[in-house]
C-alpha cells in the first residue's frame, strides 16, 4: 500500500510539487503574505507613515498572520434579511477562481501546470470574467442599499473594462499566431510585445486596473461614497476570504500582463538552469508590475463610473482597433521578428 | 444713506419705528411686524441681496421677542440689521423665505430655540435639537426662562 | 429589486431609494446627508445636523466676557482664534477701545497661521473625498506641523489658544519666533508648489471636480454662501477688505476669486489663499511696530448691541452681541459660516444633474465643518 503511494509520488513528483509548492498552495499563500506586507509598507512610506512595525520585529512582516488570526476568530455575522446560503457560500467560491488562473501561467519553458491543449489564453480570459459577476452577486445577496449600488457599478465597470481587454489581447494573438501561453512567451524571444503593441498595452493596462479593482477604477469597493461597496456586510472569516480573493486576482492578472507584454520568463540564463532562471525572471517582472501599480494607486483619484464607461467605449475600443490595424501590418511586413 | 432713510419713511410712514446708523457701513432698521415683508422686498430691490444671519433676542422684562435679520448689500458693501418686535405670549411672524432663500435655516433654528412661529416657512422641523425633544416638559432652550439647572451637575 | 426589509429603506415610487450617508460613514463627518437616488442620479439631498450641538449661545449668557472666549474657541476646533477674534472685536467695539498696534500685528499672524492650519485640513479632506486613498490627506496633515509648533511656541497650546483677549493679546513674541516662522514659511511655500503640481493639476482630480456642483453667482448670493465657496463664484467678498480688523488695513494683499463656480474652483481658491496668507505673515513679521501688547479693560461692558464679523477660514463669521451693562452678555448670536455653506448642497439637485458619486466632492469642496454649524 505504502509502496504504491510512494511510486505514485515519484512518478508524478513534478506535478505534485507544482500543485503544492509552486505555483500552487505555498506560493499563493506566500505571495499573499508578501503582497499585503509590501503594499502596506510601500504605501505607508509614500504617505509619510511607517506601516506595520510591531508584529515580526522591525519590518512587521508577520502583520498579515496576526490580522488573519484576528479575522478568523471574529464573530460570524450573517444579516437576517440577506440570502443567507449564498451570502455564506460566495466568499468561499470567490478565491478559487483566481487561484485556477494562477496555474495556467507558464513560469518557465517547461514549467506550466496546465496548458489547456494550447488554448491557455482563452481559458484564462473565460474564467477571469466570472470574478466580476461573483462580485456583483455578493453585492446583491447582501440586501443593503450601499452594496446594491456597488453591485450596479461592478457591472458598469465590467462592461467598460472587459471588451477593451479582449480586443487588445487579440493583437498579441495575431503577432504570436497562437492562443498558447507558452508559445506567446517564446514569440517574445527577440523583442517584448510591449514595444510593437504599445497601444494595446495601454488599453490592456486600463482594463487590467478595472478587472483587479485598483484605483483609479476600484468601483466595487468605492470606499468613499459607499461604506465598503459590495463587501460592506462582510466581517470575520468571510471578509478574510474576500481579501485573499482580491489579492490572488491581482496576482493572476499581473502574471498575465507579464506573460503577454513583458516577455514572460525570457531573460538571460543566470542560474545555469533554464527553469530556475525562467521562474526568477517571471517573479522579478511581477514585482516591478506590483510596484508600478501601487504607485499609481497613490497618485490618482477614482473615476466616476459613468466617466469610466465613457472612457471604455469612446477611447479604449477605438484605440484597440487602431492597434489591431498596426499589428496586422507589422505581422505582414516583419514576419520573422516574432520568433518561435 | 440719508436718502435710504427718507425713501423708507416716505414709502412706509410710521411702520418704520427706528432708523439708526451706528457705524460707517451698518444700518439698523426697526419695523412694525405687519409690514415686515413689504419692507424686506423694498430693501431687496434697493440692493440688499445676501442674507447673512437671522435670529431673535428674548427681552423678558418688556415681554417681547425681538426678531432680527442681517442682510448685506453686494454693491454698496453695507450690512443692514432688520428688526421687529413680537409679543412673547403669541409669537408669530411672517417668514422672509420668499424674499431671501438663505434665511430658511436660520428661521428654522429660531423656531426651534425660541418657539417663534414663522408663517409661510416651508419646513419647520427640528434641526439642532433631537427629534423627540418634548417642549412641554423642557421648554424652549434659548428663552430666558429656560433653566440650566437640570443640566448641570452638582459638585 | 430584492427582498423587502424592515430597515429604513423607503422605496418611493419610481424605484428611488433614500440612502442615509449617516453619522457612521467614512465620509460624512458628524452629520447625516440623506440622499434620494435611483442608484446614480440624485433627486434630493437633505442635510441633518445637530449631532454635536453644545448650546454655546446659551452657555455664553452665563459666562463673564473674558471667560466666554473659552467656549467660543471650542466651537470650531480648527481655526479657533478666528472665533475668539470675532467675539473680542464685538467686545472692543462695545467698550469703544482699540488694542495697541503691536497686538494687532500679532493677532494678524496668529489668525493667518490658523487659516493655513485649517485650509490644509480641509483640502486633505477634499482630496480624500475623491477617493484618493489617504495620501494627500496625510501629506497635508503632516505639513501643518511647523505651524502647530509655532503656535505652541507662542501660546503654549496647539489648537485652542485663548490668546486673543479684549485689549490685545496675552503675551509677546518669544525669542526665536521670527526665525522659526520664516523657516516654516519657506518650507510651506515649497510644499504648496508640490501640491499644485501633484494634485491640483492632476487630471483625475480635475475630472472629478470640474463642472461638478456649479453654483452660479446670483444663486450663491441669494442662498447666502460664505467664504471660499462664495469667492469661487466670483463674488469679491472678504471681510478682511470690506471691514478691516487687526492689522489688515496696513497690509497689502489681494482677495482671491475664481470664475468657474465649481468644486475645482473652491479647492483652487483655498490653495491660492494659502499663498496669500504666507505673504501676509511675512509682511506682518517684517513691519511689526514696538509697544505694549495688552490694555486693561473694565469688567462691565456698556449697554449696546453690535454685529462684528471676521473672515475665518470657512467664511465670514459674525457675532451679534447684545449687552445690558453687566459683566455677562445678554445675548450672543453666532452666525457660523458652515451653517450657511452646508445647506448649499440641498439646493443643487434642483438646478443641475448630480450623480451619487459627486456628493462627496461637492460636499467637501464647501468645507463643511459640522462643529461649526452646530455650535
Amino acid at each position: 500500500m505504502i509502496e504504491s503511494i510512494l511510486k505514485f509520488v515519484e512518478a508524478n513528483f513534478k506535478t505534485l510539487f507544482m500543485i503544492t509548492v509552486f505555483p500552487g498552495l505555498a506560493f499563493i499563500f506566500g505571495f499573499l503574505i508578501f503582497a499585503v506586507w509590501f503594499e502596506r509598507k510601500y504605501l505607508a512610506r509614500l504617505m509619510v507613515r511607517m506601516g506595520p512595525v510591531h508584529c515580526g520585529k522591525v519590518l512587521g512582516w508577520l502583520q498579515l498572520i496576526a490580522d488573519a488570526i484576528k479575522l478568523i476568530t471574529k464573530e460570524f455575522i450573517v444579516p437576517r434579511f440577506s440570502l443567507r446560503l449564498l451570502f455564506f457560500l460566495l466568499p468561499i467560491i470567490l478565491p478559487v477562481i483566481p487561484a485556477i488562473l494562477v496555474v495556467l501561467i507558464p513560469y518557465a519553458k517547461d514549467y506550466i501546470l496546465y496548458d489547456a491543449g494550447g488554448n491557455g489564453l482563452i481559458l484564462f480570459l473565460a474564467l477571469a470574467t466570472i470574478y466580476p459577476v461573483l462580485s456583483m452577486l455578493i453585492g446583491w445577496v447582501s440586501n443593503n442599499k450601499f452594496t446594491i449600488i456597488g453591485a450596479l457599478r461592478t457591472i458598469y465597470m465590467d462592461v467598460a473594462a472587459e471588451i477593451p481587454i479582449v480586443l487588445s489581447v487579440l493583437g498579441v494573438v495575431i503577432l504570436a499566431g497562437t492562443y498558447d501561453l507558452v508559445s506567446i512567451v517564446e514569440a517574445q524571444r527577440k523583442i517584448w510585445f510591449i514595444i510593437p503593441q504599445i497601444l494595446g498595452f495601454i488599453v490592456f493596462l486600463i482594463g487590467y486596473l478595472g478587472m483587479t479593482e485598483r484605483i483609479p477604477m476600484d468601483f466595487p469597493v468605492a470606499e468613499v461614497e459607499l461604506v465598503f461597496g459590495v463587501k460592506t456586510e462582510y466581517t470575520g472569516p468571510l471578509y478574510l476570504l474576500m481579501m485573499e480573493a482580491d489579492y490572488i486576482n491581482w496576482l493572476a492578472w499581473s502574471l498575465l500582463l507579464v506573460v503577454l507584454y513583458l516577455g514572460g520568463y525570457n531573460g538571460p540564463n543566470i542560474f545555469g538552469n533554464e527553469t530556475i532562471s525562467g521562474i526568477f525572471w517571471t517573479l522579478i517582472k511581477l514585482f516591478i508590475v506590483m510596484v508600478v501599480i501601487l504607485t499609481v494607486k497613490i497618485s490618482y483619484a477614482r473615476l466616476r463610473v459613468d466617466q469610466a464607461v465613457r472612457l471604455g467605449w469612446r477611447v479604449l475600443i477605438p484605440l484597440s482597433f487602431i492597434n489591431l490595424v498596426i499589428t496586422i501590418l507589422l505581422k505582414y511586413y516583419f514576419p520573422g521578428l516574432w520568433g518561435g | 444713506m440719508v436718502s435710504l432713510e427718507e425713501k423708507l419713511k416716505s414709502e412706509f410712514g410710521d411702520a418704520i419705528l427706528e432708523f439708526k446708523i451706528p457705524k460707517d457701513n451698518r444700518i439698523v432698521v426697526k419695523v412694525s411686524p405687519d409690514r415686515i415683508v413689504d419692507v424686506a422686498y423694498y430693501l431687496k430691490n434697493e440692493g440688499f441681496d445676501m442674507p447673512i444671519s437671522a435670529g431673535a433676542v428674548d427681552y423678558m422684562k418688556n415681554n417681547v421677542f425681538e426678531v432680527f435679520w442681517i442682510i448685506w448689500s453686494s454693491d454698496k458693501n453695507i450690512v443692514l440689521i432688520l428688526k421687529t418686535d413680537i409679543s412673547r405670549e403669541n409669537p408669530t411672524i411672517q417668514s422672509l423665505v420668499e424674499v431671501w432663500r438663505g434665511v430658511q435655516k436660520f428661521e428654522r433654528e429660531t423656531w426651534e430655540m425660541f418657539g417663534i412661529d414663522f408663517k409661510g416657512h416651508p419646513k419647520l422641523k427640528r434641526l439642532l435639537l433631537p427629534e423627540d425633544w418634548d417642549y412641554e416638559k423642557e421648554g424652549y432652550p434659548l428663552r430666558k426662562d429656560f433653566s440650566l439647572k437640570p443640566y448641570t451637575v452638582e459638585k | 429589486m430584492g427582498i423587502m426589509t424592515i430597515e429604513e429603506v423607503k422605496e418611493l415610487e419610481g424605484g428611488l431609494m433614500r440612502v442615509r450617508i449617516g453619522p457612521q460613514h467614512p465620509i460624512s463627518g458628524q452629520g447625516t446627508i440623506v440622499v434620494t437616488t435611483d442608484g446614480e442620479i440624485v433627486y434630493d439631498v437633505e442635510v441633518d445636523i445637530g449631532y454635536s450641538h453644545r448650546g454655546i449661545e446659551k452657555i455664553l449668557e452665563n459666562r463673564r466676557w473674558l471667560q466666554g472666549i473659552i467656549p467660543m474657541e471650542r466651537m470650531v476646533m480648527l481655526d479657533t482664534s478666528h472665533v475668539a477674534m470675532a467675539y473680542v472685536r464685538a467686545i472692543e467695539e462695545l467698550l469703544g477701545i482699540e488694542a495697541p498696534p503691536r497686538a494687532q500685528y500679532i493677532r494678524t499672524i496668529v489668525l493667518e497661521m490658523n487659516r493655513i492650519i485649517s485650509h490644509t485640513y480641509a483640502l486633505g479632506l477634499l482630496a480624500e473625498s475623491t477617493a484618493w486613498n489617504p495620501a494627500v490627506f496625510l501629506w497635508t496633515t503632516a505639513d501643518r506641523e511647523p505651524f502647530l509648533d509655532l503656535m505652541e511656541m507662542l501660546t503654549g497650546a496647539r489648537w485652542s489658544y485663548s490668546f486673543i483677549v479684549p485689549g490685545g493679546v496675552r503675551a509677546d513674541l518669544p525669542h526665536g519666533f521670527r526665525e522659526k516662522a520664516k523657516e516654516a514659511i519657506k518650507f510651506f511655500r515649497d510644499r504648496l508648489d508640490t501640491y499644485m503640481d501633484a494634485w491640483i493639476d492632476n487630471f483625475l482630480f480635475e475630472i472629478r471636480t470640474r463642472k461638478v456642483g456649479v453654483i452660479p453667482r446670483d444663486k450663491a448670493i441669494e442662498w447666502g454662501a460664505a467664504g471660499p465657496s462664495l469667492r469661487a463664484s466670483g463674488v469679491a467678498y472678504d471681510t478682511r477688505k470690506n471691514e478691516p480688523y487687526a492689522a489688515y488695513e496696513e497690509l497689502d494683499f489681494k482677495i482671491v476669486t475664481e470664475k468657474d463656480c465649481d468644486s475645482y474652483a473652491r479647492g483652487a481658491v483655498r490653495v491660492k489663499e494659502m499663498y496669500v496668507s504666507l505673504d501676509i505673515i511675512e509682511q506682518a513679521l517684517d513691519n511689526m511696530p514696538e509697544g505694549p501688547v495688552k490694555k486693561t479693560v473694565p469688567q462691565n461692558v456698556p449697554r449696546g448691541e453690535v454685529y462684528a464679523r471676521v473672515e475665518s477660514a470657512r467664511g465670514e463669521l459674525g457675532v451679534y452681541v447684545v449687552s445690558d451693562g453687566r459683566d455677562k452678555p445678554y445675548r450672543v448670536k453666532i452666525s457660523a459660516p458652515s451653517f450657511r455653506n452646508i445647506f448649499l448642497i440641498e439646493m443643487l439637485p434642483k438646478i443641475e444633474e448630480i450623480r451619487f458619486a459627486d456628493i462627496p466632492p461637492i460636499f467637501y469642496s464647501l468645507d463643511p465643518w459640522f462643529l461649526d454649524a452646530d455650535r
